[in-house]
């Protein structure tokens, strides 16, 4: 301990020894995973899509025999055409709420506990280290989309086919749904990484995105009834113009279409993460 | 080498950091001292790169940090707040600090034994003491085995162990011919380690001078003198060239007496007739020094006489009613 003059003796740094963005990415790589809370995040996030997209299974294949929840699902535009590809992919909205707080969490979690500092002492140009975390969320949030959709997949491939529901990788509109659902969680994870990086606070971060993700779009749900401008704004929020990527079937009246939604979502991804690209910048740590 | 040009740093109406100059050389272990909230952690995130100056600048090995290729290997820094995140371990902190640089797993472990965490490597840091804390610091400073370090108050939360261990560490690296920079708030901590002494308060630069200096200035030796002619010992004692301070109104017939030392002030006691009752020796310690200096600089202080005592003390002829 007190050998302090080992430090010379020792394995001083070799002379390559620099920062390069691939080292930042691995760097941010190990700090995610070197957390339990994205490995409780993740292992989570795929167990329920899959119980999920079995629930769902299920309630369409008993919709397909009982003609009152035929009509009920009529209602809602996303049930509207059941088939494989709406069971599958129904998991989706409850894995943006967790890959939005992971995500919110590797910045804000730096800013809380003081890491920030000694990352940016690491890195001080600090812009390698938010598109390092931005590759490394939206990596990981790749892998848990895949994943969980191979599971939900897996676990209602028998009760589909029994109902005549089966995902039909022919189909262009149930691929579009299943990539769909990657590249959506993808961008809600980006967005919620720049709210992050923008708000620093763990608390006021992830209350924005949950706000953002669940509240917001209900809000302008129940107003869209007596206001055509609110329909307007509805069609615009970031999720519901996002989730349109995911939705199958005909697009309904006052929503936008798959490709225009999912514009509008990444829109937002990309004016955010540029204010908080600004914000890292220049803000003191 | 550590060089900052007219440094500042203010918030809104509140100026952290007013205008400092300094340099810190390699070879000798530079002490940083100052009040709590004097600037000296602003000073250092400033080095850093991790605040931005509201004036002038500074450079690290002739360059501003944020400049260099590898920050780690110019710069080791250990600062203040505990800047770790708790649910990681302390192995894993390193490991994905070290990774920024290529630095290998070997050094990660070298540091790790270094700085005797070794027990607890694979334990997450929410569950470290201070001490443990304040030593992953110094690993993490000492991952890249930067030739300039900066240790923001590195023994505080230390055991007695920790404190010598600490004060050999800085005293070897320095020896190394390394640029050694660091706080503390107090004064007996610096000099028994640094060389160099810079004392701030309220941000400006108070002192800038090696320990030694400090030490000597410091020393000036009064004598306290207690006699039932005050006014006469007084004024015998100004005619034979002393400063006399009457330190506390509520001691009577006290004196504090400088440039004279204690037998001088006998003789002038007997050659003016007047009776001593006390003839005491005070010489001051380096605290007193360090208190003296800051006393304004300080900036929430409670209104004790101690404060006057210093601010009558800092001009040689003082002379309070």
């Amino acid at each position: 301990m007190s050998a302090a003059t080992t430090l010379v003796a020792g394995h001083a740094p070799a002379r390559d020894t620099h920062v390069t963005f691939a080292r930042v990415l691995r760097s941010e790589w190990l700090k995610l995973w070197s957390l339990r809370s994205t490995w409780w995040g993740v292992a989570l996030t795929v167990l329920l899509m899959a119980g999920l997209a079995v629930v769902m299974a299920a309630t369409l294949g008993s919709a397909t025999t009982s003609p009152d929840m035929q009509e009920t699902m009529s209602a809602d535009p996303r049930l509207a055409v059941p088939s494989g590809a709406v069971a599958v992919t129904f998991g989706y909205g409850f894995a943006q709420l967790t890959v939005a707080v992971l995500a919110v969490l590797t910045i804000t979690g730096e800013h809380s506990t003081g890491m920030i500092r000694a990352t940016f002492a690491a890195v001080p140009r600090r812009l390698p280290v938010l598109w390092a975390k931005l590759a490394v969320v939206a990596a990981t949030t790749t892998l848990l989309a895949v994943v969980g959709l191979a599971a939900a997949w897996l676990a209602t491939a028998s009760s589909l086919s029994a109902d005549g529901l089966s995902l039909d990788f022919s189909d262009g509109e149930h691929l579009r749904a299943l990539a769909g659902t990657v590249v959506y969680l993808v961008t809600v994870a980006a967005l919620a990484l720049g709210i992050g990086a923008l708000l620093r606070s763990t608390a006021a971060g992830i209350a924005t995105t949950l706000g953002m993700l669940m509240v917001v779009p209900l809000l302008f749900q129940g107003l869209a009834g007596s206001a055509a401008w609110a329909q307007d704004v509805y069609a615009y929020l970031p999720t519901v113009a996002g989730e349109r990527l995911i939705a199958t079937g005909p697009t309904p009246d006052g929503l936008l279409a798959p490709g225009a939604g999912f514009a509008v979502l990444a829109g937002y991804a990309v004016v955010v993460l540029a204010a908080a690209a600004l914000a890292v910048r220049r803000r003191d740590a | 080498m550590i060089e900052a040009q007219g440094l500042s740093k203010s918030y809104g109406n509140t100026t952290a950091v007013d205008r400092v100059t300094f340099t810190v050389r390699p070879g000798v272990v530079t002490g940083f001292l100052g009040p709590n909230g004097a600037g000296k952690s602003t000073t250092m995130r400033m080095i850093m790169g991790l605040d931005r100056p509201s004036a002038g600048s500074v450079t690290v090995n002739g360059h501003a940090y944020a400049r260099h290729r590898s920050p780690l290997t110019e710069v080791g820094a250990l600062l203040e707040a505990r800047a770790v995140h708790p649910g990681r371990t302390a192995r894993a902190h390193l490991r994905a600090l070290a990774a920024t640089h290529g630095i290998p797993d070997r050094r990660v472990d070298e540091v790790i034994d270094l700085t005797g965490l070794a027990t607890v490597a694979r334990k997450r840091v929410g569950g470290f003491s201070l001490g443990m804390g304040q030593r992953l610091g110094i690993a993490s400073a000492l991952l890249g085995d930067p030739r300039t370090l900066i240790l923001d108050e590195p023994v505080n939360g230390l055991d007695p162990e920790g404190v010598l261990w600490v004060r050999h560490l800085a005293r070897s690296l320095a020896a190394e011919g390394r640029t050694v920079f660091l706080s503390s708030h107090l004064m007996s901590e610096m000099a028994l380690t640094a060389d160099h002494v810079i004392v701030i308060g309220r941000g400006r630069i108070l002192a800038d001078a090696p320990v030694s200096d400090v030490v000597e200035a410091a020393s000036r030796r009064a004598v306290t003198v207690r006699t039932p002619g005050p006014s006469a010992l007084r004024t015998a004692l100004e005619r034979a060239g002393a400063a006399v301070v009457i330190p506390d109104v509520a001691h009577e017939g006290a004196l504090e007496v400088t440039g004279l030392d204690a037998a001088a002030i006998g003789e002038v006691a007997l050659t003016a007739g007047v009776a001593l009752h006390e003839l005491t020796p005070v010489a001051s310690t380096l605290e007193d020094a360090y208190l003296e200096l800051t006393a304004d600089a300080v900036e929430y202080r409670t209104d004790d006489p101690a404060g006057d005592l210093a601010a009558a003390g800092s001009t040689s002829t003082g002379d309070q009613p």
